[in-house]
């Protein structure tokens, strides 16, 4: 049984990784290959400074650390794949988490100032905001995500009690650059004091944004941007974009601090994890690290989950480095995963019951086990967003998320 | 770490499972109906025993025989269980014998031509216990031992010629009698009710009935933590009961005369094989359809069914046997029409 105790409280201070000797930095971000790296062997980098771009998109890393870039590596990374990656040894000034730096102010600089402040996160670019004056822009709403997109996944609930007006801040710069959106910022429903908090900074500041707060479900759920536009808007996901808190903390600190993503708050929990805790950790330190920082294991986990509960991916190495991707590291113990053998199916209809797009998985498994996939399209394969909840709900222990997985990649 | 000597390995998403399984929800419901299957031996004696053990014997060799590539074994045994508590404690052996291996044989598809998705296989062995075999049916109910019969010499005059008549009544036994009086006299004359002899017997369990049918009373025990833990569907159990009752209450009097709205609802769910069949039979997840509209659908059906078989006095003792089966028939159309009702709501 997993209980909350797991994870680190919400109260709790959020800790600093001291500056790892080495980063590694993988020459990919979020899936997409980082073909165009800008530093060579030997060359020595300050923090925040550009490594690697994408010629295909706006993806880019930074530096997380000052220091010589060593070589490049062949390294496991969280996806669990083998990656040409960046190995930086400390060395040298640090502008940013040094003492050099010193807030910028955003109110009295000019809309397209911020604009680029803001795109410097890359955080704008990788979830399609249209520019400001284009006439494309159809933009219309943006919601800000403070909530469990599924079970596990804290990190944002953990940022809009803890830093919410940085939070609040942040919005404002986007509301600025944007000023004819509607602005909806979705609170978890058992967090009153960041509830409170909000109103109270909207109150202040007099600000007309919406809160929308969200009633999660006891047990295992899951939120994608198109579950939460349905819920707050009952559709117009076409005309809004959802943005984590996360992202818009990294927004407010590439324009205040004129820093980019080097750096992320992890939470690390679960049942194997002495200390639960969160923490504030560079890009590219390795995962083991941050499992020391809370006490190291209290005994083997059966499996350490980059992620939630439901879509997050194991890990074998750990090694591998931290990425922007990684909002939550989990180590349970087998008693705590709830893996059994497969047994016949009961027709419990937990699957169907569950599947936040309506499709009907029991069906579907029928239909694919005779290899009709002809009717399993019909029955709607496609439209599964690969929540895994319809297999997390299986007591036979059933992989329908596999199954369904394969029949999607068959079409395709 | 390196690759070849790390702990760890690799899993597919997701990454945490409920933390029951097939195994653990079958086991369960087996250890809940064995309860009134338990009480049952215990005020029927070793013949009910053996009917129970019979009926589980051969679920034990048909899993041995016939065993499923993914095995669930206490499924099997859950349905032999079932059987057994719904025959009456003194069949000859081979009718548990018959009626489960059949169930079972039903249920792993073994027989073609009855698909459980139109057959309630629990049901159909019932079915065929008491109409293939109802001459050896009827004379294996028994009085339970611990039913004491009413001792009219002992009684005061005045209540002789009533008790005289509890008496001849083999449903109404010595406590029975004492608790209807007391509950009569205490509570219900206040509210203007009043309990019928034979109500307290059947709830208690010291009257006559199939093995796990007797004891209205451990049924509805149990029956709460089949709810809590969510083993059933909770859906089929309520809209059996209401699909039952609100026809019954309102059309029962008529056949005693009694006019609309007086049906005597308590009277038919304590005995007979209502609790049971509501519960363990028409509940049991693996014959009710997938979602909630469905289960609505179902049960009510049954329930409806039940009461019309009551009130028309037909299929005495397997009418909810009968009601399932009648039911399942039509499952499968059901379950398309409430997938259809889901599918709609896809965006």
């Amino acid at each position: 049984m997993i209980t909350a105790d797991m994870l680190p409280a919400l109260d709790d201070v959020i800790g600093n990784i001291p500056l790892p000797p080495i980063c590694k930095v993988p020459l990919q971000s979020q899936g997409v290959l980082l073909d165009i790296v800008h530093v060579i062997g030997g060359q020595y980098v300050v923090e925040g400074e550009l490594l690697a771009s994408s010629s295909t998109s706006s993806h880019k890393v930074y530096a997380p650390i000052s220091g010589k870039v060593k070589n490049r590596q062949m390294i496991k990374t969280i996806d669990n794949n083998y990656n040409e990656t960046l190995i930086i040894e400390l060395e040298g000034k640090l502008n940013i988490s040094g003492m050099g730096s010193h807030p910028h102010s955003w109110e009295e600089i000019t809309r397209r100032t911020l604009h680029e402040r803001m795109k410097k996160s890359g955080i704008l670019e990788n979830k399609h905001f249209p520019a400001p004056n284009s006439v494309k822009n159809t933009l219309q709403y943006v919601l800000i995500n403070a909530c469990e997109r599924e079970s596990f996944l804290c990190v944002e609930r953990k940022l809009i009690n803890s830093v919410t007006e940085k939070v609040m801040e942040g919005i404002a710069m986007l509301q600025r650059v944007y000023p004819k959106i509607d602005i909806i910022i979705c609170v978890d429903d058992r967090d009153k004091k960041a509830i409170r908090a909000v109103m109270q900074l909207l109150q202040s500041h007099k600000r007309s944004w919406r809160v929308y707060i969200l009633h999660q479900k006891s047990g295992f759920f899951y939120i994608n941007d198109e579950i939460l536009t349905d819920l707050v808007l009952k559709g117009a996901f076409g005309a809004s974009r959802v943005l984590d808190a996360s992202e818009i903390l990294a927004i407010y600190e590439s324009v205040v601090l004129g820093k980019p993503i080097i750096d992320r708050i992890v939470a690390v929990g679960g049942s194997a994890i002495k200390n639960p805790r969160y923490l504030k950790a560079r890009m590219g330190v390795p995962i083991a690290q941050l499992i020391h920082e809370c006490g190291g294991f209290v005994r083997i986990p059966q499996k350490v989950i980059i992620g939630g509960a439901l879509t997050g991916k194991t890990i074998t190495d750990l090694s591998s480095p931290l990425t922007f991707e990684c909002s939550t590291i989990i180590a349970l113990l087998d008693q705590h995963t709830g893996h059994a053998r497969e047994s016949t199916c009961i027709r419990c209809g937990s699957c169907t019951t569950v599947c936040p797009v309506n499709i009907d998985p029991y069906t579907l498994l029928m239909l694919l086990r005779r290899n009709d996939t002809e009717k399993a399209n019909e029955e709607g394969v496609n439209i599964c967003i690969e929540c895994g909840l319809c297999a997390h709900v299986c007591p036979s222990r059933i992989p329908l998320l596999s199954i369904i997985k394969k029949a999607k990649e068959n079409h395709e | 770490m390196n690759k070849s000597t790390s702990p760890l390995q690799l899993y597919e998403a997701p990454q945490v499972f409920v933390p029951y399984t097939t195994v653990d929800l079958y086991r369960y419901a087996f250890l809940l109906l064995s309860m009134p299957v338990v009480f049952g031996i215990i005020i029927f004696g070793v013949s009910a025993m053996i009917t129970i053990v019979s009926a589980l014997v051969s679920a034990l060799v048909i899993e041995i025989v016939l065993p499923r590539k993914k095995k669930l074994p206490e499924h099997s045994m859950f349905i032999a269980l079932l059987i057994g508590a719904s025959l009456p404690p003194q069949v000859p052996l081979f009718i548990p014998v018959t009626c489960t291996v059949l169930a079972l044989l039903v249920d792993k598809k073994v027989i073609k031509k009855i698909d459980p998705a139109y057959v309630h296989p629990v049901a159909l062995g019932i079915t065929l216990a008491y109409t293939g075999f109802s001459s050896f049916m009827k004379k294996s109910f028994l009085t339970p031992f611990m039913h004491v019969p009413i001792d009219t010499v002992s009684q005061a005059s005045t209540f002789a010629r009533l008790q005289l008549e509890r008496s001849q009544n083999p449903d109404v036994s010595f406590w029975g009698a004492k608790l209807t009086d007391a509950l009569n006299t205490s509570l219900f004359d206040v509210l203007g009710v009043h309990i019928p002899d034979g109500l307290m017997d059947a709830f208690i369990g010291l009257t006559r009935g199939s093995i796990g049918e007797t004891s209205a009373f451990l049924i509805l025990v149990v029956s709460i933590f089949l709810i809590i833990r969510g083993l059933f569907p909770a859906w089929v159990m309520m809209s059996y009961f209401l699909g039952f009752t609100i026809p019954y209450y309102i059309f029962g009097g008529l056949t005693e005369g009694w006019g609309f709205f007086h049906g005597n609802v308590l009277v038919h769910i304590f005995s007979g094989s209502f609790l049971l069949g509501m519960f363990f039979l028409a509940a049991d997840i693996m014959y009710s359809p997938l979602i909630r509209v469905g289960h609505i659908i179902y049960g009510s059906s049954i329930g409806f069914l039940v009461a019309l078989f009551s009130l028309s006095h037909v299929f005495s003792w397997l009418g909810v046997a009968v009601a399932v089966l009648m039911v399942h028939f039509f499952a499968p159309s059901i379950e398309s029409f409430s997938l259809s009702l889901r599918r709609k709501r896809r965006k």
